[in-house]
């Protein structure tokens, strides 16, 4: 542990709207592209990240409100991290550790898993009542193989 | 997204080009459906799908399931990176008929 600073690739902040997405994903990639990962892993990171702002317009802000999704991209020595703040509702904390039973067959429910699934550590933090919802999420470099 | 709907030898090939995200999943999962409604043998070319999300993977979950309501065939062709790993992932390889070419789908059963 060198106990330096993180540095930060990227801060945004954008509507929770669906066609703000693809944007999204151009914005990270681009940041990380000049971090040495390998395409795949980056490419996980971006889905991951993907997937965590479409839970927040279809759930927190429940598709039908607006408001703002505020994303900041951390590097640290061994990884990076991903802040996803939301101004919606507070959200029950436990719809991320809801096991998805992957031997149904069923079109909803795969987001969270594959948030899991790509990367190494999620975590929601507490924020007081009425100050919407911010997830952590980090991917440690030494999965890149 | 882009898209194609033609007729080969009795099957539809459905084509798509581009990215499968929450902003076109609603439009491919319209397209899937009424192709699969048809009720003949249907295949999906991913060759040039660049990105699938969870939403574009539950429409083609939705289509393959209207397809066994209906006894209809329904295969998956040419899915490859980012597309293939989040079927794998989901362990939707293991569902889904996967082709490594269009062409598989046209003169063979599955």
């Amino acid at each position: 542990m060198s106990g330096a600073e993180p540095r930060i690739l990227l801060e945004l902040r954008f509507a929770a709207r669906a066609k703000e997405l693809h944007g999204v994903r151009e914005a990270l990639r681009n940041a990380v592209s000049s971090e040495g990962r390998s395409d795949a892993w980056t490419q996980e990171l971006v889905s991951a990240v993907d997937e965590a702002c479409q839970n927040v317009i279809r759930y927190a802000y429940r598709e039908t409100q607006t408001g703002d999704v505020e994303l900041r991209l951390e590097r640290s020595d061994d990884r990076l991290v991903i802040w996803l703040r939301d101004f919606a509702p507070s959200s029950d904390p436990a719809y991320l550790s809801i096991p998805r039973d992957l031997a149904k067959v069923k079109p909803g429910g795969l987001g969270i898993h594959l948030m899991r699934e790509l990367m190494d550590e999620i975590e929601r933090v507490t924020l007081p009542e009425g100050d919407g919802n911010l997830l952590r999420m980090t991917k440690y470099f030494s999965r890149d193989s | 997204m882009q898209h194609s709907v033609t007729e080969k030898s009795g099957a539809i090939v459905v084509a798509f080009a581009g990215e499968i995200d929450l902003e076109h999943s609603p439009q491919a999962r319209e397209i899937l459906l009424e192709c699969v409604g048809r009720g003949q043998k249907v295949v999906v070319d991913l060759a040039s799908v660049k990105y699938i999300d969870s939403s574009g993977i539950a429409s083609l979950i939705e289509a393959l399931q209207r397809a066994r309501a209906e006894g209809a065939s329904f295969a998956l062709a040419a899915a490859n990176g980012a597309v293939r790993q989040v079927l794998e992932l989901a362990r939707l390889d293991q569902v889904f008929t996967l082709l490594e070419r269009v062409e598989e789908g046209l003169h063979d059963d599955f």
